[in-house]
């Protein structure tokens, strides 16, 4: 019975995982926070006006972790009225998300309006419909990253065991997706999308920063159209890492080759492959573009 | 279960892991824009993300004794900043399409000197693209980043193991896994935070000339930990000599 | 325009959060209103040592000082935190969380030399805020330690975020402290909802829905306020439409 739970809690975790990456990428780009956000925010200066949805809610990582800890803490209360079968966990955890995301979205709009109003000198308007237009897009992903995390904490806590309480579990999850997120997927929004018009092959000089696309395909580029792109790559690669990274760590815990040890022993095993890995796609990316070249 | 006063001791030298971890994890926030070399974000957050993964790894056997929930935090930290490597690594390659390469080696900056990989021998410069600092995470980094993981993995572990320890027998609810784990993580975020001070938001790891500076951060860290052990130890002596309740 | 001094408004919230542990320990949950003042002087000094350019995002400022802060209450909670003596409590709080604070910032002005000016004062002072909060809302919401975390957090954003949300070349102390009273009510209005769940009983307690109810109300006349502020500031604000210089 435990062997299946452990199974089951493996293959849940990993997947939940993967899914909160996505999310949670695409919530953050939709929004255009983290450290892209600093372009965004120095585009008036030079001159482009933009229309993006300028969330700023910085810190990605305490950002993540108030919305899954809410989540988390309101379905850990519920499940305690409610009974505490899957069903109620799921229910639960829905109405908790809910509740979470209208954090989101009332912590977006203040932030929005905000750092518009400080860009008074540089005549930055603040266009409603580019506000209102992308914040169900932002909530929806903020909602599936909080229902994700907290489904996450409860499988770690129930199925795979961990000691610590949901809450806590969807804190640290929420303190680590958003690390991940914003050392990940952001460099795709923050280096290609933002930058559309320069060449591709290249990192962004310094001295043309804010210099970012504020026209789309047709039109001016709202935020709508950011996941659209960046969820093609980018979330998909945040949800990989994150989602590799739990079910790993749960996948280590199911062989008892080596008593208590084993787990120790597997990760330290590939952490070795993951470093194997790093140095031949260095190799590839060497042989394949080779030194800088102006063209 | 440890003595509460060589759990002080571990909750300092954890503390000073925690902030010495930080000065070998390749960040920078202008990473984000592929504009210099390092893993896309704040420092202090990236080790807090690190760290925390550590911590969680830890709790699993967190009843089989302290040297396997050090090992286990260290090696969870790591797991997590190498997957994270990686994938920024895929992210450059394929989404950006510029090799990773150090900024600081290139321009013959770095600790050792010379322009080469100190691992792995590969010329750095000139695959930089031109008014940026080096992009991505090179082996080095990399490595250097894997041995700050550990040490913060290690760090954190030992922070929660400690506090576990002494509030046992204070409080003997089945919750007292989660204070210590809110502490833990409490005290490693006060410790990963003052060396971004030190590191002005961008760091190479090692191989980085701001290694040099580790020195302020051991000191700071060790007076602000001792400080906040010398607090725990006072408070759950008190507390389970029961003197006010 | 004449800004708030820290020291001002630290001691009226230093103050005004001691009443609030007073009054929320003898019953009268209404006194969490004592604790947005202790919210507006930690989003004050989060925005002095922010304003410098630190090496450091204003978010790790805002997390760091909370954890401080938050940390302390949760420590001293074990030892009296249930005990019928809020003053003894506050007292422990505050001296913890003031020495941490204070040596931190003295380490990150003298050993690691940062060229901000109060850093010390500064960290102080948002830890000991932070501590405040912490306090007052763990006599709120009970000595659940599931719930630590969410205290943590909920707290950390209150505080790091209305600097963050105010940053650019026109942003002013008014704004952002204004701001910082929103996210004040909010949080507390949360924290209301947390209670009603975390009491047990299946219908609300009232002393729960006081808190909502007083949270609501300061939270419409706040963002009125705030609003009004904006729309003072701000360089236009319309329904849609294009640069004016491009079309």
């Amino acid at each position: 019975m435990a062997a299946i739970s452990l199974l089951l809690g493996t293959a849940l975790a990993g997947f939940l995982a993967f899914l909160a990456g996505v999310f949670e990428d695409s919530e953050s780009n939709a929004g255009s926070a983290s450290n892209p956000n600093s372009q965004v925010q120095l585009a008036p200066q030079i001159g482009n006006r933009h229309r993006y949805f300028n969330k700023a809610i910085s810190g990605e990582p305490p950002a993540n972790a108030l919305w899954a800890t809410t989540a988390a803490t309101i379905a850990y209360l519920l499940t305690a009225h409610f009974g505490g079968d899957a069903f109620s966990v799921l229910v639960a955890s829905i109405i908790g998300a809910a509740a979470s995301t209208l954090l989101l979205c009332a912590y977006g709009v203040l932030s929005h309006i905000s750092r518009i109003a400080s860009m008074k000198n540089f005549e930055q308007t603040l266009y409603w419909d580019s506000l209102l237009t992308p914040l169900p897009l932002d909530a929806a992903f903020g909602f599936l990253t909080a229902l994700m995390l907290t489904l996450l904490a409860f499988s770690a806590h129930s199925l795979l065991g961990n000691p610590f309480s949901v809450p806590l579990l969807a804190f640290f999850f929420g303190i680590t997706i958003g690390a991940i997120g914003s050392s990940t997927g952001d460099i795709y929004y923050g280096a290609e999308r933002l930058y559309q018009h320069y060449i591709f092959g290249s990192g962004i000089p310094i001295s043309v920063q804010g210099d970012i696309d504020v026209k789309g395909e047709y039109g001016y580029r709202n935020s709508v159209d950011t996941p659209y792109f960046t969820m093609r790559f980018g979330g998909l690669v945040t949800g990989l890492a994150f989602g590799i990274l739990i079910f790993l760590d749960a996948w280590s815990r199911l062989f008892t080759f080596a008593g208590v040890w084993t787990s120790v022993i597997v990760v330290s095993v590939l952490v070795l492959i993951i470093l194997i890995f790093i140095y031949l796609l260095e190799v590839y990316t060497r042989k394949r573009y080779g030194r800088y070249t102006e063209d | 279960m440890v003595d509460p006063l060589i759990a002080t001791i571990m909750i300092i030298a954890g503390g000073v892991l925690v902030g010495v971890c930080v000065h070998f994890i390749p960040a920078s926030a202008t990473g984000a824009m592929a504009a210099a070399t390092g893993i896309a974000t704040g420092p202090s957050m990236l080790s807090a993300g690190a760290g925390l993964t550590g911590i969680y790894a830890a709790a699993y056997s967190i009843d089989s004794g302290l040297a396997l929930v050090i090992v286990s935090g260290a090696v969870g930290s790591a797991l997590m900043l190498l997957i994270t490597i990686l994938c920024g690594n895929i992210m450059l390659a394929f989404g950006i399409g510029a090799p990773p390469v150090s900024g600081q080696t290139a321009s013959g900056k770095s600790t050792f000197g010379g322009t080469k990989d100190i691992i792995t021998g590969f010329e750095q410069e000139g695959y930089a693209s031109p008014g940026t600092d080096g992009h991505g995470m090179p082996f080095q980094t990399a490595v250097s980043g894997g041995f700050g993981a550990l040490m913060g993995g290690a760090g954190g572990a030992l922070v929660f193991y400690a506090v576990y320890s002494m509030t046992l027998p204070a409080i003997s609810t089945e919750n007292v896994v989660t204070l210590a784990g809110i502490v833990a993580a409490g005290v490693f975020l006060i410790n990963s935070v003052l060396p971004a001070y030190v590191l002005v938001g961008k760091t190479e790891g090692m191989f980085d000339m701001k290694i040099r500076s580790m020195h302020r951060t051991f000191i700071s860290c060790l007076v602000t930990s001792s400080i906040v052990a010398c607090v725990i130890y006072a408070v759950c002596e008190l507390a389970v000599s029961e003197v006010i309740v | 325009m004449k800004e708030i001094q820290i020291h001002t408004l630290f001691g009226a919230a230093l103050l005004s959060g001691i009443a609030g542990i007073l009054l929320i320990g003898h019953g009268i949950s209404i006194g969490i209103v004592f604790f947005w003042l202790p919210f507006l002087s930690a989003a004050n000094s989060v925005r002095g040592m922010a304003k410098y350019g630190l090496g450091t995002g204003n978010a790790s400022i805002g997390y760091w000082g909370t954890a401080v802060g938050a940390t302390s209450a949760f420590i001293a909670s074990l030892c009296c935190g249930s005990t019928p003596l809020p003053l003894l409590y506050t007292a422990t709080v505050v001296t913890i969380s003031l020495v941490i604070g204070l040596a931190t910032g003295v380490l990150a002005d003298k050993v690691i030399r940062m060229k901000i000016p109060r850093i010390e004062l500064n960290s102080a002072v948002i830890a000991v805020s932070t501590a405040l909060i912490t306090a007052g809302f763990l006599l709120i919401i009970g000595s659940n330690y599931c719930l630590y975390p969410f205290i943590y957090i909920i707290i950390t954003l209150a505080v790091l975020h209305p600097y963050n949300a105010s940053t650019g070349a026109g942003e002013n102390q008014k704004r952002t402290l204004l701001l910082a009273l929103v996210e004040a009510c909010m949080t507390t209005l949360v924290i209301g909802i947390v209670a009603m769940l975390a009491s047990g009983s299946a219908m609300p307690v009232s002393d729960d829905v006081a808190i909502v109810v007083v949270s609501v109300c300061g939270l419409v006349i706040a963002v009125v306020a705030w609003y009004r502020l904006v729309k003072s500031d701000i360089y236009d604000i319309r329904w849609t439409g294009y640069s004016p210089a491009e079309h």
